[in-house]
């Protein structure tokens, strides 16, 4: 028998980043396990400071252009993968940081919440890199096993339980559907990597395997009408498991829309374009409508959560190369708005113990510092031109109306109005309403040092965002062959493959 | 005749999973998971796949024995509807199982019965055998010369690496998340 599995040393260089994670997080397993009077704290820093090891590696590889295919073309480090990737690392850091204070409340298994917390990043980063229907199931199972964990951590808490059974049952489901939807486009092509399936003829098989796999990853990233699980879950979560989860894997899952949509499918992309037009409209609007009935924040940000989703949809939709990069740079202004409201609630939380709209009343007396920031954050998941979301939102529509899809506009802007209400609703009980107590918080240096970094990426994306349109512009190279409305385009090959 | 068996073995794996939902006892839901894992071994036969219909018995006929175990012990049946008054055919059966077992270790160097071998064998006897095996029951249909087993395990370690090594980080993720969910003296401890 003879075994031919060649792996060369430059290979193995494209696994480097996952590679480096993985030993680490196993480091910091053992250093939990090994020296148990270790403050937990420490835990985290150590984390961090692999994830930013992980990080340099990444920047290396975006720098160098370092590209390349493994395993018969499953794995792939192209310029999209590493973006996705150094995305995730990026978010799980500031995910971290933000946890020390709410892993102190703890009882126990604190250690291994920074391990967990490892594990779906190092999930999420393979999934940045799956380039195959196999790959993309087993790597998506992975990143959401610690997730499932992580929901219902806190074990004496029956929100975090209910949360858990939850988002248990209906992942499961969803995994079922996404096997389901691949044995149906195997089974219709016999090709399970992307760039294969792209040439095969639309067949019922093969048109239901793919709507089966649109509704796992829609599961994923909270799609209407896959959203339910989305503010049970949200609410009865640990607020740092919230934040990393309204972020990082919708991210990782994007990145796999993204081959799908515009590798496998784009000569089919008549036939999808409705579809993802739908889905946008729906989440756009039921995101933003039940938005402004919420009273609990994290719950208001789950449902703004499902309307962004709507938003970042729309380029989906359009199809293009563009409406690729308006994605990419629309997520990492949402990475910098989203993470840091959250942190800003993580941060009142962990003072008032509360997540109460009402509790915000006052907020700028007791912390002028965190209602600036809260309101920076809102404002740009609003929208509002000088910040981020800004941007990023007028790339989206602008690559929409490239491809001519007026209709979704106008839904879209309709929705931003909506939106501002419930967002400037925050904002007034932080600045006009009077503080039942008006005792002044203070917050910790590492929660400070992420809302810092929220507000730097938000201001800095919407003033100066010029050299990350050419990061998300390069990043998306690969789909520079998509052709524009009613012009077929050809088939696409890997890039770097 | 392929697809005779093919609807008899599809037809009982649906009925078989409606009756896991379906049944109150559960029991009986335990056992009929039981015979729908069976006839997806068989399934698996009629594909060729000889390997995985024995692994498919190995660890689901495991996996259903301790599930059937934790629902004895678990749920608190009423003592009536644990046991029926069945004790001499259980004993009957088990003595045949017990006895036939004790045959197949002692007279293991020779050649396996013709009747269930198709399933049993590749997984219990050494990895020359599971080659004639195959070809006995696939014919000329499976081209390899090389057994299913063989084949599976080469493409698992060379062109499936990735996903086979993703999965031993899968059940890493599940054995620390299992002990963080389920570890039961943690709240005395405190």
């Amino acid at each position: 028998m003879t075994f031919n599995l060649t792996l060369s040393g430059s290979d193995l260089l494209l696994l480097l980043p996952e590679m480096l994670l993985t030993v680490w997080l196993c480091v910091v397993l053992i250093v939990d396990f090994a020296m148990p009077r270790l403050p937990k704290d420490r835990l985290a820093y150590l984390s961090v400071g692999g994830l930013a090891a992980v990080l340099v590696n990444l920047l290396w590889f975006d720098r160098a252009g370092v590209t390349g295919t493994l395993f018969a073309n499953m794995f792939v480090v192209d310029r999209l993968a590493v973006f996705f990737k150094l995305f995730i690392v990026g978010a799980t850091i500031l995910i971290i940081l933000v946890s020390v204070d709410y892993v102190r409340r703890f009882r126990f298994f604190k250690g291994e919440y920074y391990f967990l917390v490892l594990m779906s990043a190092l999930g999420m980063m393979f999934m940045a890199s799956a380039n195959d229907l196999l790959s993309v199931f087993i790597t998506l199972e992975f990143s959401t096993f610690g997730f499932y964990v992580l929901v219902a951590y806190l074990r004496d808490d029956v929100a975090s339980n209910e949360a858990g059974l939850k988002f248990f049952i209906l992942g499961v489901f969803a995994a079922g559907l996404l096997a389901y939807g691949i044995s149906l486009v195997y089974g219709e092509t016999g090709k399970i990597v992307f760039s294969d399936i792209a040439s095969a003829s639309p067949t019922p098989g093969l048109v239901i395997g793919y709507l089966l796999i649109f509704a796992a990853l829609g599961f994923k990233i909270g799609a209407v009408p896959f959203h339910s699980w989305i503010p049970d879950t949200y609410h009865g979560a640990p607020t740092p498991v919230t934040a990393y989860l309204s972020i990082a894997p919708k991210g990782a899952a994007f990145a796999i829309l993204l081959r799908m949509f515009f590798v496998s499918l784009a000569t089919l992309k008549p036939a999808w374009v409705l579809l993802l037009v739908g889905a946008s409209i729906l989440s756009m609007t039921y995101g933003n409508i039940v938005a402004i009935a919420q009273r609990n924040i994290k719950r208001l940000l789950a449902y703004s959560g499902i309307a962004q989703i709507g938003n970042i949809l729309i380029g989906l939709a359009a199809g293009t190369k563009m409406g690729g990069d308006a994605i990419l740079f629309y997520l990492l202004t949402y990475l910098f708005a989203n993470l840091g409201a959250f942190a800003i609630v993580i941060a009142v939380g962990n003072l008032i113990h509360s997540d109460e709209i009402e509790d915000y009343n006052g907020l700028n007396r007791r912390s002028p510092f965190l209602a600036f920031a809260m309101l920076v954050f809102l404002l740009s998941l609003a929208g509002v031109p000088p910040l981020a979301g800004f941007i990023g939102k007028l790339y989206i529509f602008l690559s929409a109306i490239n491809e001519g899809l007026y209709t979704l506009i106008i839904v879209g802007l309709i929705n931003i109005v909506i939106s501002m209400y419930y967002y400037l609703v925050v904002v007034k009980k932080m600045y006009i309403n009077e503080p039942t107590d008006p005792s002044p918080l203070t917050i910790s240096t590492p929660m400070k040092a992420v809302v810092y970094a929220g507000l730097a990426g938000t201001l800095i994306l919407g003033i100066y965002p010029q050299p990350f349109i050419d990061w998300v512009v390069a990043a998306t190279l690969m789909f520079s062959n998509l052709a524009g409305h009613t012009a077929a385009a050809p088939t696409i090959l890997p890039f770097g493959g | 005749m392929a697809h005779l068996f093919f609807f008899y073995f599809a037809g009982v794996i649906v009925l078989t999973s409606i009756l896991v939902v379906a049944l109150r006892n559960p029991i009986y839901s335990a056992l009929s998971l039981l015979i729908m894992f069976f006839h997806v071994a068989g399934l698996y036969v009629t594909l060729h796949a000889e390997f995985l219909a024995a692994v498919q018995i190995i660890v689901y006929a495991g996996a259903i024995l301790v599930l059937y175990l934790f629902v004895v012990m678990l749920l608190n049946l009423k003592r009536e509807e644990r046991y029926h008054a069945q004790f001499p055919i259980g004993a009957l059966l088990g003595l045949t199982i017990v006895t036939e077992v004790l045959l197949l270790a002692f007279h293991g160097s020779s050649p396996p019965e013709p009747a269930p071998s198709g399933t049993s064998t590749p997984a219990t006897n050494g990895v020359t055998e599971v080659a004639g095996v195959t070809d006995a029951v696939a014919g000329p249909a499976l081209s390899a010369v090389e057994g299913n087993t063989e084949t599976i395990g080469e493409s698992l370690y060379t062109t499936y690496l990735f996903p086979f090594e993703v999965a031993s980080l899968i059940l890493l993720v599940a054995m620390i998340g299992s002990i963080v969910l389920a570890k039961k003296d943690i709240f005395e401890q405190q």
